[in-house]
């Protein structure tokens, strides 16, 4: 899968790439919103992980232009933070986000699963309207 | 080698746990003491918490992960490097974070003192530039200084005056974006030095500039409305608190998507402090 991880922590970005790599995906990488929200059309990922916190423009934001843009509106979002608040889930979730995966409570593996779930959400819902 | 990182990352983890919890009994206990006369001081409280614990989170989870990425097996010599290198750098962010929330505790309780002797502050900027260096490169940032030649030496706190530029270069680097240029002066200017750090990075917005050195407790605001890290939260707070206790001055200007500059001074104090009493 191609995926496109937006966060600020440059560290984070290295652990994510590197395990999301050995697990086959293709990374590319945005240190801030304007720069995901760019990557995002230019590269037409399969699936955007999403910093909550992000120097320029925040994660909820980031989300809701995204799902905002009849170009990049499909694309499933899953949100990442350090924050576990219950308030901050429910926002990033209505404002369309896919999941809300707090980093301190998984292992790098993690996100090659969550990747594999979402997309094959993504495509059931795809047959279901097909069928319909 | 595994050994020797667990080790690190147990002991790492184990700090971290520590200071939150100590910090998060700390503010609850003042949330629930100030409660009962000014209700409005416990979301605040709770805010404080809930920031210290995010920023501390950050580090620990790289640090949690690149361990457990090593332990996989699967890297090749070269990422295995890149992720023991990423482990060391982020145990070091971790410890600065440690200080800096200490350090605003002692801030806060009129604790925190400076202990000046003589030295040499060309000297002092031109180290810690350099250890800005290789963080910059990979960012592709250019850090390029203009400092007075014969500045004389004068009294200061070097570990204090350390502490004030890195944070200020922090916020610097954090927020300027590929490609940036960080201007560092260094003059003289009648009877102080006068040290200025100019980016060209993401800027400040106008409402948040008179608020820049608060804690960022005081920021107001949601959580998810605003990117402030422990440097920026914290940093410029205890930044300002080592300028002043000097005798000198900081301000800051700044234009959203055009830059910021920190202009701060220090004056040239050549006399030998009086030996504190034991």
């Amino acid at each position: 899968m191609k995926v496109l991880l937006i966060d600020d922590d440059e560290a984070i970005l290295s652990v994510y790439s590197t395990s999301l790599k050995s697990h086959g995906h293709e990374i590319i990488t945005a240190v801030n919103g304007k720069a995901g929200l760019e990557k995002a059309k230019t590269e037409k990922p399969d699936v955007v992980l999403l910093d909550q916190v992000l120097p320029d423009i925040q994660g909820n934001e980031v989300l809701r232009l995204l799902k905002d843009d009849s170009e990049t509106k499909d694309i499933p979002v899953a949100m990442l933070s350090n924050f576990g608040q219950n308030d901050l889930i429910q926002k990033a979730l209505n404002t369309g986000a896919v999941d809300y995966i707090r980093k301190y409570e998984i292992e790098p593996d993690y996100l090659d699963t969550k990747i594999k779930a979402i997309m094959k959400s993504k495509q059931s819902q795809a047959d279901n309207e097909q069928t319909f | 080698m595994t050994m020797t990182v667990l080790l690190i990352v147990l002991a790492l983890l184990f700090t971290a746990a520590a200071v939150s919890y100590f910090f998060w009994v700390n503010r609850q206990t003042q949330g629930l003491t100030k409660g009962s006369e000014d209700k409005s001081q416990i979301p605040k409280d709770e805010e404080y918490s809930h920031m210290i614990v995010h920023e501390l989170r950050a580090p620990v989870v790289a640090i949690k992960d690149s361990a457990s990425i090593l332990l996989s097996d699967k890297l090749s010599e070269g990422e295995e490097k890149k992720m023991l290198n990423l482990i060391h750098d982020e145990a070091k962010k971790l410890l600065r974070q440690i200080s800096t929330i200490l350090d605003a505790a002692k801030v806060a309780d009129g604790k925190l003192s400076l202990k000046k002797t003589r030295g040499d502050i060309a000297n002092l900027v031109r180290e810690e530039m350099a250890l800005f260096q290789p963080e910059a490169k990979r960012k592709n940032i250019n850090i390029i200084s203009d400092i007075e030649p014969g500045l004389p030496s004068f009294f200061f706190d070097n570990v204090r005056i350390t502490e004030a530029l890195n944070n200020i270069l922090s916020n610097s680097l954090k927020y300027t974006n590929e490609n940036g240029i960080i201007k560092v002066n260094v003059t003289k200017g009648g009877e102080n030095v006068v040290i200025s750090v100019a980016d060209n990075g993401i800027g400040i917005a106008a409402e948040k500039q008179s608020r820049l050195f608060s804690k960022f407790e005081e920021l107001g605001g949601s959580m998810d409305k605003k990117k402030e890290s422990l440097s920026s939260g914290l940093g410029l707070y205890i930044t300002k608190w080592i300028v002043e206790a000097h005798g000198g001055t900081i301000k800051i200007t700044s234009e959203e998507g055009k830059g910021t500059t920190t202009i701060f001074t220090l004056p040239l104090d050549t006399n030998e402090p009086a030996q504190e009493m034991p």
